[in-house]
């Protein structure tokens, strides 16, 4: 096996459960995966816990893996997406810290709740969401919080896959419309 | 360049929704492409392979988690034990087949009722690092050294050292020894005791240097020594040659730090300070006493009842250990 392609394991992982195949595309890529994060994150205890979400969340979703000879490229992404969203969450910790010493320190609570642009980007994103109509509303936050592809929501709430691409698509739109509308620039 | 971290959250949570113009997702790739720090380099290839193996050690167990909660009613026992027992039996390298182990029952399907989930520790921060064992015992584990140890004790209470040097602080269980083994089979063995374990790197030495009690030192072959205080012993494990020494209580414990200093405070505080150092939680049989003042020094080396004695002496209390709970009692 370990003369398979990346695609033919994916194919083994996909429609075999093949957990053999699962560990042999660990072997070959957790090194390169892993000093690529090390190179963003420099911190090994963080990169270890990305690369095992990372390896844990394609196979829970293997049944949806829709990879095709690009293995590389694909796991690259998802791990670019991984250390992104890493950093996202140690920014908003480092900014409620922030705001916390700011309090401490004796500063009004006006002076240390200044509204930042995040906040007020997430705070027009999640009003526009609420305001979307129910079956809209249903299928975005199913596309976005839960991350399942468009045919696993059209399967769970018994819709064509097109129209789940379409749903998702319009609130696309609205959400740009709407940060536009606001003048949401956050610069 | 130096980025607002604000202003980049601010493009991630639109980038999440698709919603950065083309502009923006050029400012959050220069931004991903800034983080770069070519310092930043993985250990020597042993150490690589550590992480590694713990990597898909910790990548197994989450998705047996997350499936075992799914098919946890259809289950069919399996007797952890003999599988422990197997898994002690062929302990001869210790990552490989903490990781190996875990690897086979992945691949094959096995399931547990009782799954005893190994957390492999590779201490790659260059500073002494200290773990709490499920009994409570306490490790100092040297940098670049690594270790591994059951989520739980059963029957036994082992660990599995494979490289560097180790402090271990023992908590009593008479029912229970404790067994710290190498990668090479050579154990040693206590009820509540503190020793150093050490394999240098290079060399064919496993040194054991007692600071408290008394340890057994064996390998499935022969009984090596039975050392007490300031006793060690070097065993090389190729040609099984074991040469006493004496050793120095003070330098065991030099390389870290271990002096809890708590002035002027209540026993309450102390309390935090013996859950957050020691890992016991502290019960006070009434509000007046945790409220007592108390200034103590302890060492986290020092065996939790001597502690507690010393407590009981200066404050007039008595005191109880149950489990991980101790109960401090107005005498």
């Amino acid at each position: 096996m370990t003369d398979f392609s990346d695609y033919e394991l994916i194919k083994l992982i996909r429609e075999q459960d093949d957990k053999q195949a699962f560990q042999l595309l660990y072997n070959r890529y957790w090194s390169k995966l892993f000093n690529l994060a090390l190179l963003k994150i420099h911190n090994q205890d963080e990169v270890s816990d990305i690369i095992q979400n990372l390896f844990v969340a394609i196979w829970i979703k293997r049944k949806e893996l829709n990879i095709n000879n690009n293995v590389d490229l694909y796991l690259y992404r998802s791990l670019k997406n991984r250390i992104i969203n890493f950093y996202k969450r140690k920014y908003l910790t480092d900014d409620k810290i922030d705001q916390l010493s700011k309090t401490m320190s004796g500063k009004t609570e006006s002076e240390a709740e200044n509204i930042c642009a995040y906040k007020e980007i997430e705070l027009v994103i999640n009003r526009e969401i609420a305001s979307m109509p129910n079956k809209m509303k249903q299928v975005y936050l199913l596309s976005r919080e839960e991350r399942l592809s468009s045919k696993n929501i059209a399967d769970m709430l018994s819709l064509s896959d097109q129209t789940v691409r379409n749903q998702i698509s319009k609130a696309i739109k609205r959400i740009k419309l709407t940060l536009e509308k606001y003048n949401v620039v956050n610069n | 360049m130096r980025y607002d971290k604000n202003y980049i959250a601010g493009i991630i949570i639109k980038n999440e929704h698709d919603a950065c113009s083309s502009e923006e997702l050029l400012i959050l790739e220069k931004w991903y492409q800034s983080l770069d720090d070519n310092t930043q380099q993985l250990d020597a290839p042993a150490i690589q392979d550590l992480v590694k193996n713990k990597i898909w050690s910790e990548i197994t167990s989450k998705i047996d988690a997350k499936e075992n909660e799914a098919v946890s009613a259809k289950v069919v026992p399996l007797h952890t034990k003999r599988n422990l027992f197997f898994f002690a039996r062929i302990a001869a390298v210790l990552i490989l087949i903490v990781g190996g182990y875990t690897a086979y029952n992945w691949q094959t399907g096995a399931k547990q009722t009782d799954t005893i989930k190994y957390i492999s520790k590779v201490n790659t921060t260059g500073k002494p690092m200290k773990i709490i064992l499920p009994d409570k015992s306490l490790i100092w584990l040297e940098t670049k050294s690594s270790i591994s140890y059951p989520d739980h004790f059963t029957k036994n209470r082992v660990v599995f050292m494979d490289s560097g040097k180790a402090f271990f602080n023992i908590a009593h269980d008479a029912s229970k020894p404790f067994i710290v083994e190498s990668t090479n089979g050579l154990k040693a063995t206590v009820l509540g005791t503190a020793f150093v374990l050490e394999k240098k790197s290079g060399e064919h030495l496993f040194k054991i240097s007692v600071f408290r009690g008394k340890v057994e030192v064996s390998d499935n072959s022969k009984k090596y020594a039975t050392l007490t205080k300031n006793q060690g012993v070097n065993v090389n494990f190729y040609t099984k040659a074991a040469a006493l020494l004496a050793v120095d209580s003070v330098e065991m414990t030099k390389w870290f730090v271990a002096k809890v200093a708590l002035d002027n405070v209540t026993l309450h505080d102390v309390a935090i300070s013996i859950k957050e150092t020691l890992g016991y939680n502290v019960k006070f049989s009434s509000a007046s006493l945790a409220s007592k003042p108390c200034s103590i020094t302890y060492n986290e080396t020092d065996n939790v009842e001597d502690i507690l004695l010393l407590l009981d002496k200066i404050y007039h209390t008595s005191h109880s250990i149950s489990d991980s709970t101790i109960k401090i009692n107005d005498q």
